[in-house]
């Protein structure tokens, strides 16, 4: 468990809600989930080791990690449709292995890789789902929600990918869930359609609804998410928002020299700052802050070591991760 | 159990269905394109024979001629048996199912209740293998007869040549004994096929992951893709029965057992598909599975001949194919009307639908492991 996390506990004690014996609706104290030592064991893999979260009531959560480190496996569990080795699971204050029929009417799901029948109308589609809940939500209104209104009647075979997923976010919605779970809405669409995907998921955050959002995209994380959990072989590496990940882990400002002379990097380096790896024979290096960046900057000018262009950018998720797992984010990665 | 949750299942099947011309074609066009072809093909070559074998223990001209009479009716050949061979053992055998025997003393009798005892009776034994269809048709062929004979009697004639034209009570041809084979054979395809893809595709698509997560229980989704596919089978059916009569005048008795049938047949062959996905996780594997199941089954349970027009060993491999009792039962029920035989025998259907389909729901998965 990271520091991170135990902070956090501190504020909240765990104890009185993972111990509540009788969890009414209203027994959340605000929170919408908690997982408490969620283990998953599958022959001799822990694919999920122990995982502990708390997810407020309107927060969009991400869930963040390579593929296979056991965010599908946790997202499932908290849906009901997987039994969970040992912890404990809550979901709007009810025990998640007792009260499945009743977890099902409020949870909206869209799962990894989910399609409809290609022979169906976008429409159609909603109709089905919707048709299975007693609550069911406006159909046309979560059309032009989604932005699907001029493609109701199209079949689902003729929709484009970013179309198709806006469909699975449409069907997540159609009982007016109070907690969504979107997993990996957007992998495997084009830069386009992932934007379209994030615009209704953020429209969905002013909604005011809770999501747990799992991906393997720290930019998509950014973007969406207050509150952040880092999984790594089956265990949370870091929690917390986007920004006090990135001031706890990450490396402050990263400066990117490029055009540089031949003894652009020993110039510096005499300076005393460290030269990290860079691509493109571009010559990087980390500042602190805008105090250290100003003074670092004015050093190199006066060292009369030359360069064309200087890149400043904060760093992201993606440093951080890389600096918590010595691993990146790639698609695909199998662990 | 939820209606409104099956009928929105339902709908979502029905929708896509009749958009899928592929499905549209093996269920509907497909059997009726293979009725119509068989029943060109057989329509000319003369109807299917039954043979009838008499041993005539009296040996007099009166029983003579009672052996010529049947032998005189259309579609039916009479083999003679020698009078000392042993009845049941001719039964048994494999070419012979039907035995006729005309007792010692029949002319005599006869020859008394013409002069001077009307009351005057004789006993005809007639030894047959209830397990089989013809064996019903052979019957009945042969108490039209006997009525004949009787009524000739009565009717104080000199003789009791009676015409061989008119005996016949149910003239049936090849293709009103096609017909039944054809619907079985349909909606056995149509079942294990269907439980088959469609499970795969809901499957492939997530779809059955994304149901898991909603409050539509496993037993509510099986029964509606049941729903599904008894409806299928109806449909087919009634379309076969209309093509059936416009195109060759198929004459067929339709009665309640034909749904009843259907609907066990239905449930056993869904539930076999089941299993065959559970066994066979490989979609395609689970298809050519299928086939090997259900094609030499076709051949082997009576769809296209007679089961006793098969070599001996082949008729007790049919005898324990459920295709044979989905079959038979039809046959008994639609060409016959003879409710006993078609109970019987879809009994013998219901149980393996019971065992199979409890056997296909419990190994289907809703909770991921």
């Amino acid at each position: 468990m990271s520091g991170k996390a135990s902070k956090k506990s501190g504020k909240k004690p765990k104890k009185a809600a993972a111990e509540d014996p009788s969890p009414k609706d209203e027994g959340h104290n605000g929170y919408y989930i908690e997982v408490q030592d969620l283990v998953k064991v599958y022959g001799d893999i822990r694919a999920v080791d122990g995982i502990s979260l708390k997810i407020k009531k309107g927060e969009v959560f991400a869930f963040l990690g390579p593929n296979g480190a056991g965010k599908t496996t946790t997202v499932e569990m908290i849906e009901t449709i997987r039994t969970p080795t040992s912890g404990t699971i809550k979901l709007m204050g009810m025990d998640v292995s007792k009260r499945i029929q009743e977890i099902k009417k409020v949870i909206g799901v869209l799962p990894q890789e989910f399609s409809s029948l290609d022979l169906l109308r976008t429409r159609e589609t909603l109709e089905f789902y919707a048709g299975l809940y007693d609550r069911q939500a406006d159909l046309d209104k979560l059309l032009a929600a989604v932005g699907l209104k001029d493609h109701a009647k199209q079949y689902y075979k003729n929709l484009s990918g970013g179309l198709k997923r806006r469909l699975g976010i449409a069907v997540a919605l159609v009982n007016d869930p109070e907690v969504i779970f979107l997993d990996e809405p957007t992998t495997g669409l084009d830069p386009q359609g992932r934007r379209e995907v994030w615009k209704v998921i953020a429209d969905l955050k002013k909604a005011g609804k809770t999501i747990f959002l799992t991906t393997h995209y720290m930019e998509e994380a950014e973007v969406l998410a207050d509150h952040i959990a880092i999984i790594h072989k089956g265990k949370i590496i870091a929690e917390g928002t986007v920004d006090e990940l990135i001031d706890r882990y990450g490396s402050g400002l990263m400066m990117t020299f490029s055009g540089v002379g031949k003894d652009f990097e020993g110039t510096v380096k005499g300076l005393g700052y460290t030269v990290e790896e860079c691509k493109n024979a571009h010559v990087c290096l980390t500042v602190k802050g805008k105090d250290e960046l100003v003074k670092a900057l004015a050093e190199i000018d006066r060292s009369g070591a030359g360069f064309k262009e200087v890149n400043v950018r904060k760093a992201n998720l993606e440093e951080v991760f890389l600096k918590l797992t010595g691993e990146t984010l790639k698609e695909g990665e199998e662990p | 159990m939820n209606p409104r949750r099956l009928w929105s299942c339902l709908k979502m099947q029905l929708r896509t269905f009749y958009r899928e011309k592929s499905s549209l074609f093996f269920t509907f066009f497909f059997p009726v394109l293979l009725m119509i072809l068989f029943g060109l093909i057989f329509q000319n070559t003369g109807d299917t024979r039954y043979t009838i074998h008499v041993q005539d223990q009296d040996d007099t001209p009166l029983s003579h001629n009672l052996t010529e009479v049947l032998g005189h009716i259309k579609n039916i050949d009479v083999v003679k048996i020698n009078k000392t061979k042993d009845a049941d053992a001719v039964v048994k055998s494999q070419d012979g199912n039907f035995l006729v025997i005309i007792p010692k003393g029949y002319q005599d009798t006869i020859i008394a209740k013409k002069t001077y005892n009307p009351n005057a009776t004789v006993n005809l034994t007639i030894k047959y293998d209830p397990g089989q269809t013809s064996t019903s048709i052979k019957l009945s062929i042969v108490n039209a007869v006997l009525q004949q004979v009787n009524k000739g009697l009565v009717g104080q004639k000199d003789t009791i040549y009676v015409k061989t034209e008119s005996i016949v009570t149910h003239k049936f041809s090849y293709i009103e004994f096609f017909i039944p084979g054809i619907i079985a054979m349909t909606v056995m395809t149509s079942a294990v096929f269907g439980a088959i893809l469609d499970d795969n595709e809901y499957k492939q698509k997530g779809i059955i992951r994304k149901l898991s997560t909603t409050p539509i229980t496993r037993s509510e989704w099986i029964l509606s893709n049941m729903m599904y596919q008894v409806i299928l089978a109806f449909m087919s059916t009634a379309l076969i029965l209309v093509v059936g009569y416009i195109v060759f005048k198929a004459s067929l008795f339709i009665n309640i057992w034909l749904p009843v049938i259907i609907v066990f047949e239905t449930f056993g062959f869904v539930g076999l598909g089941m299993l065959v996905t559970r066994l066979v996780k490989d979609a395609q594997a689970a298809a050519a599975v299928s086939n090997v199941i259900t094609f030499p089954m076709m051949f082997l349970s009576g769809t296209f001949i007679p089961v006793e027009q098969m070599p001996g060993f082949l008729q007790s491999v049919a005898k324990v194919l459920p295709l044979y009792y989905a079959n038979e039962s039809l046959r008994s029920a639609m060409i016959l009307a003879d409710y006993v035989a078609a109970g019987t025998k879809a009994v013998v259907l219901m149980v393996f639908a019971i065992i199979v389909f409890i056997a296909g729901v419990l190994g289907t998965t809703w909770k991921q492991d």
